[in-house]
C-alpha cells in the first residue's frame, strides 16, 4: 500500500529527468547551431562592409594610381574597416612612355583568414591625371 | 501518524506542482531569448541586404548612364531617350521612368527600398552614396564615367 | 482508497512535461532553422555580390591596359601630320577597338566583358596633341532588343 502510494511522484521525477536530459542534448546541438547562424551573420556583415570598400577602393584608386593617396580618400570619406581586418597589397606598376599602368591587388584577413581579395587598376597620364574629369 | 502522511503528501504535490512550474518558466525563457536570437539575425541580414543592394543599385545605375544629375533629394539618369529618376521621400527610395527632356518631378516613382535616408555628393571627379537603414549607415565612392 | 484517487489527482500528471519538451524543442528547431537559413542567404548575397566586383574591375582592368596601348600610340604619333591616318591604322589593328576619325584626332571605341550578360563600354578621342578624354566608360548590357512578329488580336475594324 505505501509503495503504490508514492508510484506518481516517481513517475513524474522519472519523467522530468529523462526530459532534461533529452532536452539538454537537443538544446546543445540547437545552441551550436545557433551560434554557427550567428557568426555567419557577423562574417557576413564583415564581408558585406569589405565589399563596399573595396569598391570605393577601386573607383578612387582608378583616378590617381596612388595607394596611400587612395586610402587616405577613402578612409575619410567612407569611413575606416574593422580594426581585425588586416589589408594586404600588392601593387605593379608599368610605365610606358605615355602615362603608367598601375596594378592594384588587395588581400583582406581577418584573424589570419583570407575574406576576400580583387584586383583593380589605374591609368595615369605622365605629368597630370586621367583626362576623364 | 494520517495527519503526518497527509501534510508529506501535500508537500510533495505543492513541490512537484513548483518544480513543474520553473521547468516551464525556464522552457519560455528559453523559446524567447531563441526568437530574440533569430529576429536579431534576420533584422541584421535585412538591414544588410537593403544598405548593400541599395549601394550596389545606385553605383550600377550611375555607372550604366551615359549623364548624371543630381537633384535635391535625388538624382536623374539619362541614357539616350530614357531618363530615370531615382529620389529619396517619405522612408523610401523611389524610381521612375520618363522621357529624356520632359519636366523631371520627384513624385509617382516605384519603391525599390526600404531607407532612413539617402544622399548623394560630388566632388569633381567622384560621387559619394551614403544610405541609411535604420542605425546602420552605409557609404561607397563611384568615379564619374563620363564628362 | 479515496485518499489515493485524491492525491493522484492534486500531482502533476504523467506526460505534460514530455508534450511540453516536445513543443520547446520545436520551436527552438525552427527558429534555429530559419536563422541559419537567414545567415546563409546573407551569405550566398555577399558572395555573388564579391564575384561580380571581381568580375567587374577584372574587366576594367583590361579595359584600362587597352586604354594604356591606345594613349602610347597616340603619344608616338603626337605631332605627326598624319596623326589620324596613323592612329587609324595602328588602334585599329588592336583586337575589338574601331576607330573613328575626327578633324583633330580619332575617338576609339571597344568593349570588354564582365560576364555573359554585361560588358563595359568605352569611348575615348585622342587628340593630335597627345592627350585624351574620355567620352564614356559606362557598363552596358550585352542583351540586343529584338522585335518579334507579334500576334495579330484586332485589325481596328468591327
Amino acid at each position: 500500500m505505501k509503495r503504490s502510494t508514492k508510484r506518481p511522484l516517481n513517475l513524474f521525477f522519472i519523467e522530468m529527468i529523462i526530459s532534461l536530459l533529452f532536452f539538454s542534448i537537443s538544446g546543445a546541438v540547437i545552441l551550436s547551431v545557433f551560434a554557427g547562424a550567428d557568426k555567419k551573420s557577423r562574417a557576413g556583415e564583415t564581408l558585406e562592409n569589405v565589399i563596399v570598400f573595396s569598391q570605393s577602393v577601386a573607383e578612387v584608386y582608378s583616378l590617381n594610381g596612388d595607394y596611400d593617396e587612395t586610402m587616405k580618400i577613402v578612409t575619410s570619406e567612407c569611413g575606416k574597416l574593422d580594426d581585425k581586418i588586416i589589408i594586404t597589397k600588392d601593387e605593379e606598376k608599368s610605365e610606358n612612355a605615355a602615362g603608367t599602368f598601375s596594378k592594384l591587388t588587395l588581400i583582406f584577413t581577418e584573424n589570419g583568414r583570407r575574406i576576400y581579395d580583387f584586383t583593380c587598376a589605374a591609368y595615369v597620364k605622365n605629368g597630370g591625371s586621367d583626362e576623364r574629369t | 501518524m494520517r495527519s503526518y502522511k497527509n501534510t508529506a503528501d501535500t508537500i510533495s504535490t505543492v513541490g512537484s506542482m513548483l518544480l513543474f512550474l520553473l521547468f516551464a518558466v525556464c522552457t519560455m525563457m528559453i523559446i524567447v531569448t531563441a526568437a530574440g536570437s533569430y529576429s536579431r539575425i534576420n533584422d541584421n541580414y535585412t538591414t544588410d541586404f537593403t544598405a548593400s543592394a541599395s549601394i550596389r543599385y545606385l553605383s550600377n545605375k550611375i555607372k550604366s548612364s551615359e549623364k548624371v544629375e543630381l537633384s535635391e533629394n535625388g538624382m536623374i539618369l539619362q541614357n539616350g531617350v530614357i531618363a530615370n529618376i531615382i529620389y529619396f521621400s517619405d522612408g523610401g527610395l523611389y524610381e521612375k521612368t520618363v522621357a529624356a527632356g520632359s519636366e523631371y518631378e520627384l513624385s509617382g516613382g516605384n519603391r525599390i527600398f526600404e531607407l532612413s535616408g539617402v544622399e548623394i555628393k560630388e566632388t569633381e571627379e567622384l560621387y559619394k552614396i551614403t544610405v541609411n537603414v535604420g542605425e546602420k549607415t552605409s557609404s561607397a565612392i563611384v568615379r564619374k564615367g563620363t564628362e | 482508497m479515496n485518499g489515493r484517487k485524491q492525491q493522484k489527482n492534486a500531482g502533476i500528471g504523467v506526460g505534460y512535461i514530455t508534450v511540453m519538451i516536445i513543443f520547446a524543442i520545436l520551436c527552438l528547431t525552427v527558429f534555429a532553422v530559419l536563422s541559419f537559413r537567414a545567415a546563409g542567404s546573407n551569405d550566398a548575397l555577399n558572395d555573388r555580390a564579391g564575384n561580380y566586383l571581381k568580375d567587374y574591375y577584372a574587366a576594367d582592368m583590361s579595359a584600362k591596359e587597352i586604354l594604356s596601348r591606345l594613349d602610347e600610340i597616340a603619344f608616338e604619333l603626337k605631332g605627326s601630320a598624319f596623326f589620324v591616318e596613323g592612329f587609324e591604322e595602328e588602334a585599329g589593328s588592336l583586337d575589338g577597338v574601331s576607330v573613328k576619325s575626327l578633324p583633330n584626332g580619332c575617338t576609339a571605341e571597344y568593349s570588354v566583358s564582365i560576364n555573359d550578360r554585361q560588358s563595359i563600354f568605352a569611348s575615348v578621342t585622342f587628340f593630335e596633341n597627345g592627350e585624351f578624354k574620355v567620352n564614356e566608360w559606362k557598363s552596358i548590357t550585352n542583351d540586343t532588343f529584338e522585335d518579334e512578329p507579334g500576334l495579330n488580336v484586332w485589325d481596328g475594324t468591327f
